[in-house]
């Protein structure tokens, strides 16, 4: 990895080199400190437990870090994160498809401590519905709407068309709908008859 | 005696849709604001600095 501003530097000994390794490491270390916060919030939204979280938070970093020769200066680092992210969350999700699951959410973490209770009470609300949506809606819908990335930088870190990501998006959002506006319409200032439709819309599955 | 059963809902009209897609996207925005000014654990940035350290004397 060669961060741009210096990779018009051309070592002549390998002391120089090893000082450019060191300032690159450096700035690269400081890109990703920026981004950890909504790559934490990101992964609490996904996996909607702290604990989790931050295991994959810490997993995500690691690879980062080891792989961070293979990250190409001057492109999207928050992407690339985000990238590793997700591919860390399906790896832990298909080791988890043995173990036994927390049904009735016994052990479900709280998603943290706020000041006001009506706040926190949303952010319950929040995180419980979109735990209920499934992983590829709850990425996509994440990644647009939460994490203010374009459709294309979507489409980039799932694998897959811009195309499916849009409609993945969309269905998420259909069902994110449903599911809170089932437990309250006011906290959208919705009228009732618009409560009354979403409520009365089929969920669509996929 | 019929019975009366309640009539399906109309289909939302579209300003009715945005303004619900609004609202979801400003709530959704808010969810993820918050969880993001949450303090990350002192252990995960910790962690980069030891990996930063780790790989500073020519481990390249």
């Amino acid at each position: 990895m060669r961060h741009p501003n210096r990779t018009s530097v051309k070592p002549c000994h390998a002391a120089h080199e090893q000082a450019i390794t060191i300032m690159d490491d450096r700035l690269f270390k400081q890109d990703m400190i920026a981004v950890v916060p909504k790559l934490r919030a990101f992964a609490i939204s996904l996996t909607g437990k702290s604990h989790q979280a931050d295991d994959l938070l810490q997993e995500t970093l690691m690879k980062a870090w080891a792989h961070r020769d293979s990250f190409q200066p001057g492109t999207n680092i928050k992407a690339w994160l985000y990238t590793i992210l997700r591919n860390e969350f399906y790896t832990a999700i298909r080791k988890r498809k043995r173990e036994v699951e927390d049904v009735d959410g016994k052990h479900a973490e709280r998603v943290g401590v706020l000041p006001a209770q009506d706040s926190y009470l949303d952010l319950v609300d929040m995180q419980k519905a979109l735990q209920l949506l499934p992983p590829d809606q709850r990425e996509a819908l994440l990644l647009v709407a939460a994490s203010d990335m374009s459709y294309e930088e979507a489409a980039v870190i799932c694998k897959v068309a811009v195309g499916t990501i849009k409609s993945r998006v969309n269905r998420a959002r259909e069902r994110l709908s449903h599911i809170l506006q089932s437990n309250s319409a006011a906290d959208f200032g919705a009228a009732p008859s618009m409560h009354a439709a979403l409520v009365a819309k089929p969920l669509v599955n996929g | 005696m019929k019975k009366i059963t309640a009539l399906p809902a109309a289909p939302l009209a579209f300003a009715d849709q945005k303004a619900v897609e609004q609202a979801l996207s400003q709530k959704l925005k808010h969810y993820y604001d918050q969880m993001a000014q949450q303090e990350v654990p002192k252990h995960l940035l910790d962690l980069l600095d030891e990996l930063d350290a780790a790989s500073k004397p020519d481990k390249r």
